[in-house]
């Protein structure tokens, strides 16, 4: 019944080995793309294309209400056009990391589908922080949200038993998980993903804002506007319960100012949370969730 | 401060904030739209860029596509346009859609007075090819072939083989049909022509084998009649005075000699082997005929000589041309019964034509001697046959019925021909063709040789006139200058005019009034070391001691080349230029 205890290392050599590592050249593909300010319709078009369900998913969105074509749409590089290259670009890489967030459901109080719209919610948050209050396109940080709790997944399926435990502790306490992990494993979930990214190729500017995201103040300087943003997000994102959150307590001093950094007010975001419960909202209609 | 401020006041300013916000918001993601719009849109107009591209190559693509078929029709054109038939479409209703330029050339008319009409449309003589054969082909849709159809223009009547073929659309309908028409009229011609050619050739084998046939019995003939003659000789000579058995043997010889001169006449027709041919002057030779024959006929028959040239030079064999014109004379006048009469004889030169398809003679130039009398004719039936050896109208005994085939055989062998003309009781015309001698032929009867060229001045004389046009003639054609005369006091008066003008006396050895060597040694007293050649006739014995006094004289011993003359002069001409 005791579960022997993984290190980080073998952690890690567990989750190289397994099919999790098998999406991260699409991934990769894809953030490339994200990033790339040279990328043509026509790039992302092929990376698309080999993708049914993807294609499927991307022209569905197309011809929704919410654009309200008079025609139907059938080709993606026109559906690319009348969506947008950037939305197109987030739908492709949220069906890529969705793909790790499938899975058996092992606990009513924590299932991969409520950590993914835990993730939904804080991609559209980022972003939406990033335009409205940055004036920045913010194409890091959807991906970061997507993918900075995997850590949680990574736990859940190679080391189960230790993971349920953890879990355990953290419901009945109030402490948050990653301290709980650290107590127990001594490393948390932010630092296994991290380094994981880190082994799959993943730039700089990705691995480290996960791995900083629940001390962004503690966080280099050059991704710390990542990483607060993620610890923001985080905070926001667990008041208005959208699915899993790893938060049971909140730091004022760190959350204050993390605000302050940032010139951020909490009337802005709480009017961010509110586009962002509509966009949920047409996602769940979509059948996102 | 807070503490006065009444609850309303502060809900305002809080929502006062939150719509600030909100704008503040909405602002920076208007922006950000924009930002995404401007590079959508940038996208966009590459995409439309792209497509743009696309539209080009494809519409090069169409273009190369146009030009394709362009140059395929172009090439069907001109292969309609070439081809070696008159080609024309029509429609179901017979109209004329489309003819080929051959059709046009043909019938030297324009596209425009052919095309959308139909025969009815048409002027007569435009009214082409049958419009029944078109009718057949567009019911039955089945092509016809090979109709042999016969178009007039103006006086000319051409044929032509048409092959109509219909077109069929992909629903088994006939919109119309396609027609080839060929000229055939030449082809027609031609076979005309070989059918007569095949019969000449059969008449020239005929004759042929009777010639072989007479001359061996004619061999054996002549070897019989030497015995007769010689002893019917010696017969008649035997001295005695029984006088009826000397007339006798008279008689027998008289037969006998008839008999050989009938064996000589086999024997000249079936002659096979060439007589080595000489410049021979017809109309020299024709007035030689006319001198033998005058004497001999009735004073009533008016004999004429119409000679519109000085001279008719052909290559040939003097004593068989003048045989054939003896033969052809003579019959003419024994044909004239009635005591009254007339014998034309005419010379004139002829040009026979590459196309010329009534003669078989190959083109060039020809002297054409018409013999005409008004005797009693040929009746058409015997005009095939009176070349035939042996046909004969005349009583029996008074001819052999060999002349005209030998008069044939000769005329044959001297690469001409005769034509006759008749109408019974109104008197047959002969016309004898005999090819021109022309220089370049000269050629032919000696070996090739490259003529050696002067242009020196030569005095000459030769007593033969037709020698002396011929040596003209020939000299004038390398280049030099010459006077000539057949008259050797003339020529010496000739030299007296201008002794010094002349670089050369080419002279005949025998002569009348004054020889070769008398004129030579007059001559030389003007003009001491003046070249000369004296050409000598075969018979004649060269008196060696007074010719071996001469200097610078060269002898030309007959009968000669022509090219003699030439490098015999440039070898005197060099000699005088080295001295």
């Amino acid at each position: 019944m005791n579960q022997k205890q993984m290190s980080l290392n073998e952690l890690k050599q567990a989750i190289h080995n397994s099919e999790l590592a098998s999406i991260k050249t699409v991934l990769l593909e894809l953030i490339r793309l994200i990033n790339d300010p040279s990328s043509s319709a026509k790039q992302l078009k092929d990376v698309v294309e080999i993708d049914p369900p993807l294609s499927t998913r991307i022209l569905k969105l197309a011809n929704s209400a919410y654009y309200g074509m008079a025609r139907r749409i059938t080709d993606i590089q026109e559906a690319i056009i009348w969506i947008g290259f950037d939305t197109v670009k987030h739908i492709a890489l949220s069906m890529k990391a969705l793909e790790l967030f499938m899975g058996n459901e092992l606990d009513i109080f924590f299932s991969r589908s409520n950590l993914w719209k835990f993730s939904v919610a804080s991609a559209l948050a980022g972003k939406l922080i990033y335009r409205r209050e940055f004036k920045e396109l913010g194409n890091d940080i959807y991906a970061l949200a997507l993918l900075h709790n995997i850590g949680l997944i990574m736990l859940e399926q190679f080391q189960p038993e230790i993971f349920k435990k953890n879990l355990m502790n953290f419901k009945s306490g109030t402490k948050n998980l990653n301290e709980v992990e650290q107590n127990a494993l001594g490393f948390d979930h932010a630092l296994l993903a991290s380094e994981v990214m880190r082994e799959w190729d993943f730039n700089e500017k990705l691995y480290l804002p996960v791995r900083f995201h629940h001390q962004p103040l503690l966080a280099p300087r050059h991704i710390r506007k990542e990483a607060t943003v993620l610890y923001l997000i985080d905070q926001l994102c667990t008041q208005k319960e959208y699915g899993f959150s790893d938060l049971a307590n909140t730091n004022q001093f760190t959350y204050k100012s993390s605000l302050k950094l940032y010139d951020l007010e909490e009337l802005a975001l709480e009017s961010i949370m509110e586009s962002v419960h509509e966009d949920l909202t047409r996602m769940e209609q979509l059948g996102w969730f | 401060m807070i503490n006065y401020k009444s609850n309303d006041l502060s809900l305002v300013e809080q929502e006062n904030d939150i719509l600030k916000t909100k704008l503040r918001q909405l602002q920076n993601e208007l922006k950000m739209t924009q930002l995404e719009f401007n590079e959508t849109n940038q996208k966009y107009l590459e995409i439309v860029n792209q497509l743009e591209q696309k539209v080009i190559k494809k519409n090069e693509q169409l273009y190369h596509s146009q030009e394709l078929i362009k140059q395929k029709n172009d090439e069907l054109q001109m292969m309609l346009d070439y081809a070696p038939a008159l080609i024309f479409f029509k429609s179901a209703e017979l109209v004329y859609n489309q003819v080929n330029h051959k059709f046009l050339s043909f019938f030297k008319i324009s596209p425009s007075d052919i095309i959308n009409k139909k025969n009815t449309d048409l002027p007569d003589h435009l009214k082409l090819f049958s419009e029944t054969h078109d009718r057949q082909v567009l019911q039955q849709k089945k092509a016809l072939y090979q109709m042999i159809e016969c178009v007039q223009i103006n006086d000319d009547t051409y044929y032509f083989s048409v092959d109509r073929v219909p077109i069929a659309d992909s629903k088994g309908n006939v919109p119309g049909l396609i027609c080839f028409a060929k000229d055939v009229t030449e082809i027609n011609a031609i076979e005309q022509e070989k059918s007569l050619l095949q019969s000449q050739l059969r008449q020239a084998q005929k004759i042929e084998s009777l010639g072989t046939l007479a001359s061996g019995i004619a061999h054996d003939f002549n070897n019989i009649l030497a015995a007769i003659i010689g002893y019917a000789e010696m017969a008649s000579n035997i001295e005695g005075d029984d006088f009826s058995k000397k007339k006798y043997m008279d008689e027998v010889l008289k037969a006998s000699l008839r008999a050989k001169e009938l064996i000589r006449q086999i024997l000249t027709f079936s002659r096979k082997t060439e007589t080595s041919f000489k410049p021979v002057d017809l109309v020299a030779v024709i007035e030689e005929v006319n001198n033998f024959l005058r004497p001999t006929l009735p004073s009533s028959i008016d004999l004429v000589f119409n000679n519109n040239s000085d001279h008719a030079v052909i290559l040939g064999d003097h004593t068989q041309i003048h045989q054939v014109f003896m033969n052809l004379c003579t019959n003419a006048y024994q044909s004239m019964k009635s005591k009254k009469g007339k014998l034309i004889i005419d010379i004139i030169k002829t040009k026979i034509k590459e196309d010329d398809s009534l003669t078989t003679l190959s083109p060039g130039h020809y002297y054409k001697i018409s013999i005409k009398d008004n005797g009693v004719g040929i009746n058409p039936d015997n005009l095939d046959k009176i070349f035939e050896p042996y046909f004969t109208t005349k009583k029996s005994g008074e001819g052999t019925g060999l002349g005209l085939s030998v008069v044939l055989g000769i005329v044959n062998t001297h690469k001409g021909t005769i034509r006759v003309k008749s109408e019974l009781d109104k008197g047959p015309e002969f016309s004898v063709y005999l090819p021109k001698l022309e220089f370049h032929e000269l050629d032919k009867c000696s070996v090739p040789v490259n003529y050696i060229k002067g242009n020196q001045k030569i005095l000459l004389v030769d007593d033969e006139k037709s020698i002396a046009s011929l040596i003209t003639e020939f000299l004038c054609y390398l280049g030099y200058t010459v006077v000539s005369t057949s008259d050797s006091q003339e020529a010496w008066d000739l030299f007296q005019d201008a002794p010094d003008s002349y670089h050369l006396l080419m002279t005949d050895m025998t002569m009348p009034k004054m020889t070769g060597i008398e004129l030579i040694e007059k001559v030389r007293i003007l003009r001491p070391e003046i070249p000369v050649v004296l050409s000598s006739g075969y018979q004649e014995t060269i008196e060696e001691e007074r010719i071996n006094d001469l200097k610078n004289l060269k002898i030309l011993q007959k009968p000669y080349e022509l090219y003699h003359i030439s490098s015999l002069l440039n070898e005197i001409f060099q000699s005088v230029l080295s001295e």
